[in-house]
This record gives structure tokens, C-alpha cells and sequence, in this order.
């Protein structure tokens, strides 16, 4: 699980940064790396049902 | 002939065959969203059998109701991210969401519907090819895009206050254009003998559910007082220890025949069963198993407290009870701390036992026998609401204890009028809201920001009328139209300056924002026009609201008037 939240950090901040300049649309394999990284974040934060 | 009869089968094998509309839900979220979005797919499927629904639901918190989604939807796509990260490699585990959404891009889908109003599920509606798109979804630019005004309605009210006055199950109907009559509109009920109660005495939040003492008082007094009554009580393995602390009060011992506690030990689908046969009643508080009673028209009396509210999550159906307490602070944001939980101690436990007696002996309940059974100090403190369809066919409430409305309630109220209004061109039937001397009051105080928020939109339509006509001036000066442009953000920047000082006003400052970043429009005459228009909605509902407001306050004046030359003066 590092690893792989470490190279996704990697890669948010690219995007964020392409983002921020507005030098380039949002692809769509920008926005899965997105939801890759959002639905990582509320697995973890997801208690019990 | 022969010839002319080979041409007609010809015809009819060519003729053109219309396919089924594909509908794909996204709702991502907990298992009890996932319940309402079922009851609104059951609805769907009374007018629209011919369409083909796609379910698009996290396995961890739908898998368990595969059963009965099964029958509502023609296909069910469970995302299982746990398992997409079972070796630690970011390819592999992109590699699988990769496959889960070229599974969804075969399915030749009509209309996404986002119903999770989720950052995640934004990006997800986004990535679904689908020819329509319902709900938020993010654009190529990375911003956050809103087309129907349901959705738009949801993301800035739903989500930011307390001040929706309409069901979830409705909204997402209207979202869907459900337009038919509710089939939880009817009620079978009559004749009905109450035996078997159900209670879930718990909730996902601390906030949002009773001590279990609290709860030991409510079984005791509910079976003393109705002999014929059994209880089931229900709950997750998890709950198992609040079952037992609820069960050990010895004053329980003499009537454990009577209780039967399946905490733990029932599976989803089992409790589904229960509920669709042999449950009479439920009693508990905002959880996913009042949505499953009212998925069966089980009758429910729900008790909300902490973040919950009681328009928004009662079980959808005719003739459920809400009991909620009249705390200034509820219902609260679940970021709130509170380790006091007032609106817990606001409702007593009488009031419940009252409401379910009633309903046992009589299927009803009135304000006078809940007078009789609980003190006036405690009743006070508390409101008991029936739910009812209006003629629209949109769920509300009935008060049952009298309405001593607060400013928030007042405003759902007449946010409800003129939101259906403005969405719907119609206009529902409400009682006369009456004020208190509290809420008359802060009314006052509303009239000042209701007069700045109409004269900041006045302003709004000049400046965008000013762009139109510079562009339309035969010599378009860019500078002058970059200068009409800050100013309508300027506009914008002192609405929301208002939002901070009048909050019950944030519903129409938030949805008009939403709005005017979502400008429909392929050319800067477009969007100007566009921009004009949605100043001019905005004034328009403020208008009506300050309208509702002079009439309210008007008629609390005359009865307050008549009330005090009604009452004789001392020595007269």
C-alpha cells in the first residue's frame, strides 16, 4: 500500500500542477489516477455499514 | 402476390425496433442510500418497464442486498477497490479499475445518474461514456459540472444546510422525472392488528442514537402496557453489546418471553423477510432498516437526533411517524462536537411509548392522548410528525404536537413553495405557518438581507445587460466588458457576504452560485444572457420569499392584535 500511495502522490501533484497552469485539459487517464486516488482515500476512511 | 407477400416480410424483418433506454445509477455510497435508491428503482420500474437498469454500488455496502437488487435491476456493477489493491503495485491496481470501467463503457448507457454526490463519484460519472449525464460530473477542464436543476439543487442545499424540506426518495425521483403517483402512497392497514414489532434501537453515529437505558425503559413500559405485543429486536454483530446492555435491566426479566433478540444473527436479506412478512411495526432511528420496513409499506416510527433530518431520511411512505426533539443546535453537522447530546435528554422516552400505544390500539395518533400520557414540560420539547403525500405526490409532514415553528422551520416551508414553484411550475398546498415571538423576530431581521440579496441581483442583471450591449455597440470594447465582468464577481463575492450574515438565506445564494458557474452557453453572448437569466430567476425567488415573509408576519400581527384586545384588563 506505500508504494502505491507514493507514486500516486507522485502523479496527483503532476496533475495538480498541470491543473493549476491550465496548460492542459483533464485526460481521462488524469481523472482515473484522480478517482484512483479518491476511492483509495475513502477505503480507508469507510467504518463499519 | 407472391412478390407483394415478400415485401411484407421484408418489412417486418426490417422494420426499425426502438432499444431499451439504458439508466445507469451511481450510488456509491452506504448501504442505506443504496435502499433509497432501490425504492426509487422499484418506482421507476411501475412506468418504465421497458427501460434497462444498470446499478453501479461499492460491493462492501451492496453486496448483502444482491438479492433484492437483483430483482429491480438488470444488471449490478459492484466496485470492489479492497480487492483492486491486493498486491502493492499502482499499475496493477489502475490496471483493474481500468477493467471495471471498460466493463461499463460496453454498455451502450443513455443517462448516467450520479446519485452519490461524491468527489469520487463525480470523477467516476466522468468516466462513464453515456449520452446524458444526471447529477455532478467533472469536465475536461477539471471543474465540477451540474446540468439538471435537481441535482443542482442537491449539491447546494442538500449538502450545505439544514434547510431542504423534501424527501431524498423525491428528489432522486424528480432527478429521474418519476413523475407517476408514489406506490407507497397507499397503505394497507386497515384492520390491521399490531403483534410483532420490530425495533433497531441503534444508528452508524453516537449522536444519532439513545443510551441503552433509555431503550430499556421504552421495551419495559411498551410490553407492560400492551399485553399482545412481541419484539424483535434487530441489529449487526457489531451491536451486540448495546443489545445486551438494553436486555440486562432485571425489570426485563418477567417479559423475556416476549422479546427476541436477533441482534447479530440475521443476515440482510433475512431482515428483509421479516419485514415483508409478519412485522406489524417498526420502531428505531435513522437507519438503513426503516428504509427496508418502509420498502415493504411497513408502518415506522423513527426518533431523529444528532445530524439527522427528519424530512430528508423518513422511511418513505404514508403514515410514519417522526419524533424529533425542538433543540436549538439539531440537528447538527456530524463535524460538530458534542458530548452533551442534549437532543437526546429533549425527548423523553414517554413520548414514543405514547405514540407506539396509539398506533397499537388505534393505528392513530393525537395530539390529545399524547397530552394525557406525557407532561406538558416534556411535550414541550418535542415534535411528533405524521408523514402524508401533498397532491403532488411528494412526501411532508403533518404536525402532530402543536407547531411551535422555529425560523429554520418556517423557512423549509416556504422554501418548499417556492422551490417546487420555480423547478416545477406548481403549486403544493401548506398550512398557514404560525409564528412564535421568537421566530417572529428574526423574520424582521431576514427582511434587511432579503432587500440587500434583491438589489446585489438588480445589479447582477445590469451588469450583464451592459455586456450584451457592449457587445452588441459597434465597436466591442474588451476592457469595458473585462470591467461589467468584475463586477458581477464583486456582486457575487458580497452575496455570499450575506450567506454569512443572514444563513437561513444560503439556499438560494448557494444554488444561484452553482448556477452561474455552470453558465450554459458556446459564446460570451450566450453566457451573458445566460448570467442575466439566472439574476433574474434569483430575484425572483427572493421576491417571493420576502412576499411569504410580509404575509406571515402580517397575519401573526393581526392574531396578536385580536389576542391582546381579547384579553380583559386587570380591574376593567
Amino acid at each position: 500500500m506505500e508504494k502505491i500511495r507514493e507514486e500516486l502522490k507522485t502523479k496527483i501533484d503532476t496533475i495538480k500542477t498541470r491543473l493549476e497552469e491550465r496548460s492542459n485539459e483533464l485526460g481521462r487517464e488524469e481523472m482515473q489516477i484522480l478517482l484512483f486516488s479518491l476511492l483509495l482515500e475513502e477505503e480507508q476512511n469507510a467504518g463499519p455499514n | 402476390m407472391q412478390a407483394q407477400t415478400k415485401i411484407e416480410n421484408d418489412k417486418k424483418e426490417v422494420g426499425p425496433v426502438s432499444l431499451p433506454k439504458t439508466l445507469c445509477l451511481l450510488q456509491i455510497t452506504r448501504t442505506g442510500d443504496v435502499i433509497q435508491t432501490l425504492q426509487v428503482a422499484k418506482e421507476l420500474r411501475q412506468g418504465h418497464k421497458d427501460v434497462r437498469l444498470i446499478l453501479v454500488a461499492r460491493k462492501q455496502f451492496a453486496f448483502a442486498l444482491d438479492f433484492i437488487l437483483k430483482e429491480y435491476f438488470d444488471k449490478i456493477v459492484y466496485l470492489d477497490f479492497k480487492s483492486f489493491l491486493i498486491e502493492d503495485d499502482f499499475a496493477i491496481a489502475n490496471e483493474h479499475l481500468t477493467t471495471f470501467l471498460e466493463e461499463l463503457s460496453t454498455e451502450n448507457i443513455s443517462v448516467v445518474v450520479n446519485l452519490s454526490f461524491s468527489k469520487s463519484s463525480s470523477l467516476l460519472s466522468s468516466l462513464i461514456p453515456a449520452t446524458h449525464k444526471l447529477g455532478p460530473f467533472h469536465g475536461v477542464d477539471g471543474n465540477l459540472r451540474i446540468a439538471d436543476r435537481w441535482s443542482k439543487y442537491i449539491y447546494s442545499t442538500v449538502m450545505s444546510g439544514p434547510l431542504n424540506p423534501f424527501s431524498l426518495v423525491d428528489i432522486y425521483k424528480k432527478i429521474m422525472g418519476v413523475e407517476y403517483p408514489s406506490m407507497y402512497e397507499t397503505s394497507n392497514r386497515t384492520g390491521r392488528r399490531v403483534r410483532n414489532i420490530v425495533i433497531h434501537p441503534f444508528a452508524s453515529a453516537a449522536k444519532k442514537f439513545w443510551k441503552p437505558t433509555k431503550w430499556s425503559e421504552v421495551i419495559l413500559k411498551l410490553l407492560k402496557d400492551n399485553s399482545a405485543v412481541n419484539l424483535s429486536i434487530v441489529g449487526s454483530a457489531e451491536e451486540m453489546e448495546f443489545a445486551d446492555k438494553i436486555l440486562e435491566n432485571p425489570l426485563l426479566r418477567p417479559f423475556s418471553a416476549r422479546i427476541n433478540n436477533l441482534v447479530g444473527q440475521t443476515s440482510l436479506q433475512q431482515l428483509f423477510l421479516m419485514m415483508e412478512k409478519g412485522t406489524d411495526l417498526f420502531i428505531g432511528h435513522d437507519s438503513m432498516v426503516g428504509h427496508i420496513a418502509a420498502f415493504y409499506g411497513v408502518q415506522t416510527v423513527s426518533v431523529a437526533l444528532g445530524t439527522v433530518r427528519p424530512i430528508e431520511t423518513v422511511p418513505y411512505g404514508k403514515e410514519n411517524y417522526s419524533i424529533a426533539p425542538r433543540t436549538k443546535c439539531f440537528p447538527c453537522f456530524p463535524s460538530d462536537a458534542c458530548s452533551y447530546f442534549q437532543c437526546h435528554a429533549e425527548i423523553p422516552f414517554q413520548a414514543l411509548v405514547s405514540v407506539v400505544s396509539q398506533i397499537i390500539k388505534t393505528g392513530l395518533v393525537s395530539r390529545e392522548e399524547l397530552e394525557k400520557d406525557v407532561s406538558a414540560f416534556h411535550l414541550n420539547a418535542v415534535d411528533v410528525r405524521q408523514t402524508r403525500f401533498s397532491e403532488q405526490g411528494l412526501l411532508d409532514f403533518q404536525a402532530i404536537t402543536s407547531e411551535q415553528l422555529s425560523l429554520a422551520d418556517i423557512l423549509r416551508k416556504l422554501y418548499r413553495i417556492l422551490w417546487l414553484y420555480a423547478f416545477e411550475e406548481c403549486e403544493e398546498r401548506q398550512s398557514f405557518p404560525m409564528l412564535t415571538s421568537g421566530a417572529h423576530a428574526e423574520i424582521l431581521h431576514y427582511f434587511d438581507g432579503l432587500k440587500h440579496l434583491y438589489e446585489l441581483n438588480e445589479f447582477g442583471k445590469k451588469y450583464s445587460r451592459f455586456i450584451l450591449e457592449e457587445i452588441g455597440s459597434k465597436t466591442p470594447s474588451i476592457s469595458k466588458m473585462r470591467d461589467f465582468s468584475g463586477k458581477i464577481d464583486e456582486i457575487d463575492k458580497l452575496q455570499n457576504i450575506i450567506k454569512d450574515h443572514y444563513p437561513g438565506l444560503s439556499p438560494f445564494i448557494n444554488y444561484f452560485n452553482l448556477v452561474k458557474g455552470n453558465l450554459e452557453g458556446n459564446n460570451i453572448v450566450e453566457i451573458a444572457e445566460n448570467s442575466f437569466l439566472a439574476y433574474h430567476a434569483h430575484t425572483s425567488l427572493v421576491s417571493g420569499l420576502y412576499e411569504l415573509m410580509e404575509k406571515i408576519v402580517a397575519e401573526y400581527k393581526h392574531l396578536s392584535a385580536k389576542n391582546s384586545s381579547a384579553t380583559p384588563r386587570a380591574g376593567a
